[in-house]
């Protein structure tokens, strides 16, 4: 009798169990299956599907042709000084890195300047917010197209306003140039917003104690501001040089006229004709190239990481105070 | 005496606004000199190119815009159209699908939550790039290339929206979502009436970022509508083949035209939430 009680109670609770599994696990997948299936499908498979097709000569459009290379792809992209594909990524990557070693100072160092000033709340500050952070809503092309007529030779506006007798859009240097402003007008909105929201919440009264330990206004902001937006400063670096790395839009727009066309080609602009081509058989190539490029952004970002890591043990006067008491 | 004191209380301020009115100056000279360049006549402006207004009352014209909205060449009327349904679908079923993923991630208990979230974080360093080739070589497969949805699709599976969403969600007090469970509300409408109302500023912003996203999107845009028929094409794409194809100073004014109208949509936007979308920057430094 009580034996047949117990398993009945057993097989409630273990039903009960079960449902309740079920019933939460279910609800789990109902919740986050949309997603998984869309990063499943759009994320994870060509990710796989490019780290494979790198290994092949992929022809997209007739894969019976498709034949295993190995790291053929990457060896001609890096090393075979032979191949187009090794002079078309080492140039277009000397030409990003020399790019990024411009901008991303830039783009840092400005929207800081002006984070600073905005914080000592002059008239009218939210309006400086707002229209600063303008310029990087508008799509590429549209603002493109203004400062493609705005630098042109004859009738641009800027040769006239500096009396310069420029054809700025026609010589590769000159295009650079006009990028490089290009990106500074409408790329420093985001690290402005960011870096001028951390400057406005540090605790006020450490500078009091700053002023009352008779630090000046430098030292102020070298030791106390920039080390207060420290997490700021370092997300604006990797979103910077990741979005500069992947340069592209502003080259396509403003590059148009230049000649030589090649002297203002970066990684993703090389890339992209070859997508945009109708050669099919070069898609192994093409994903072989993205990697290798993926690998450098990579590589930079990570060794921005380890600069601007969270340092264990303190400073070093710390440390040194630390190792001369242990001394006695 | 007075006055004096209060200029050198006020130095630091003056200055700020002095350098950030220029700032702001420079800024906008653009934007404004391509508004009023694109109601400006061709000729006009090859003739007088140091004046910033037309020269004379009469170089003052509509033609551009009527140009564009009549010539057969640019139908930039389907062209706002395909960015506007492209935009707004690609940010309402975003929404709704991460929403859905952020409510499981922050108020379900499962195994490998956490290891899930995280790997999903990781896969934020892959640069967009890698995928290009092979999600192209997908996209014609699934045979959705040359239409929008092959636009649409592959914007879903973002993971940058996820995260936000779910910080946001974070930051609801698990007591309000607890009392609600006791009440025996269920799953869905704990979602729909507690934490959809309280998460609905993240939304906004993230249904901004969405929406700026797909509308000012060029390189995959490009890939997958660029070989299709002109009548398909996003404002981005077709703004980029009118400057191919006008590069006299006669057609300056439809260039700049088409740029204009692409603006608008975004501007408007932008005014109307502008408060919200800079805060919502500011908040996306923050919480990390």
């Amino acid at each position: 009798m009580t034996g047949r009680r117990l398993t009945l109670e057993e097989y409630s609770r273990r039903e009960a169990r079960l449902t309740s599994l079920f019933r939460k696990y279910g609800l789990v997948l109902l919740f986050t299956l949309p997603y998984f299936v869309m990063f499943g499908l759009f994320f994870l498979y060509p990710f796989v599907k490019g780290l494979i097709m790198s290994l092949y000569k992929y022809n997209y459009a007739n894969p019976a042709e498709n034949e295993w290379r190995g790291f053929q792809n990457f060896y001609k992209i890096l090393f075979d000084a032979e191949s187009s594909y090794f002079q078309d990524f080492w140039s277009s990557l000397g030409r990003t890195v020399t790019v990024n070693l411009v901008l991303v100072p830039l783009c840092i160092l400005i929207p800081l300047l002006l984070a600073y000033l905005v914080n000592t709340k002059p008239w009218g500050y939210k309006w400086y917010r707002a229209i600063i952070y303008l310029p990087g809503i508008f799509p590429l092309t549209a603002t493109g197209v203004i400062f493609l007529n705005l630098f042109n030779y004859q009738y641009g506006f800027v040769n006239s306003l500096f009396g310069t007798d420029v054809n700025w859009l026609l010589n590769p240097e000159t295009t650079w140039v006009v990028i490089v402003l290009f990106c500074i007008w409408g790329g420093i909105g985001t690290n402005f917003v960011i870096f001028s929201a951390g400057l406005q919440g540090i605790d006020k009264s450490l500078f009091e104690a700053g002023a009352i330990d008779g630090a000046n206004k430098l030292q102020q902001v070298v030791c106390i501001s920039l080390p207060q937006i420290k997490n700021q400063l370092i997300i604006g670096l990797f979103t910077t040089i990741t979005g500069y790395m992947n340069l592209y839009g502003q080259n396509y727009i403003l590059g148009a006229f230049t000649q030589p066309q090649k002297d203002i080609y970066t990684v993703i602009y090389v890339i992209q004709n070859q997508l945009m081509g109708t050669r099919y058989e070069v898609y192994g190539m093409v994903s072989a190239m993205a990697i290798c490029l993926g690998l450098f952004i990579g590589l930079f970002t990570g060794l921005q990481m380890f600069v601007t890591r969270e340092r264990k043990g303190g400073h070093r006067h710390a440390k040194a105070f630390l190792a001369f008491q242990k001394q006695g | 005496m007075r006055k004096r004191s209060w200029l050198s209380r006020n130095k630091a301020r003056l200055f700020s606004t002095v350098v950030l009115l220029a700032v702001c100056f420079v800024i906008l000279f653009p934007l404004v000199w391509g508004l009023v360049t694109s109601f400006r006549d061709g000729l006009d402006l090859q003739g007088h190119p140091s004046d910033f207004f037309p020269s004379k009352g009469e170089a003052w014209t509509f033609e551009n815009y009527i140009e564009i909205f009549t010539s057969e060449e640019y139908p930039v009327g389907n062209w706002i159209l395909n960015s506007f349904l492209v935009s707004t679908l690609t940010t309402v079923f975003y929404l709704t699908i991460i929403s859905f993923a952020a409510y499981a991630f922050v108020f379900f208990r499962f195994r490998f939550r956490n290891a899930l979230f995280y790997f999903l974080l990781a896969t934020m360093t892959v640069p967009g790039i890698v995928l290009t080739a092979p999600q192209f070589t997908n996209i014609v497969a699934m045979d959705l290339n040359k239409t929008i949805w092959g636009l649409i699709l592959p914007g879903l599976c973002g993971v940058y929206g996820l995260f936000l969403v779910r910080q946001f969600f974070l930051g609801i007090p698990i007591d309000l979502v607890e009392n609600a469970r006791i009440d025996g509300a269920s799953n869905f409408t704990i979602f729909r009436k507690v934490v959809l109302p309280l998460g609905k500023s993240a939304l906004l912003v993230e249904g901004l970022f969405s929406f700026l996203g797909s509308w000012n999107d060029l390189q995959w845009a490009q890939l997958v509508l660029g070989r299709a028929d002109p009548k398909q094409w996003t404002l981005t794409i077709g703004l980029a083949k009118v400057i191919e194809g006008n590069q006299t100073f006669s057609n300056v004014g439809i260039q700049l035209a088409c740029a204009i109208i692409s603006m608008v949509p975004v501007l408007i936007l932008f005014l109307i939430v502008q408060d919200r979308i800079v805060e919502g920057v500011a908040m996306t430094g923050i919480k990390r």
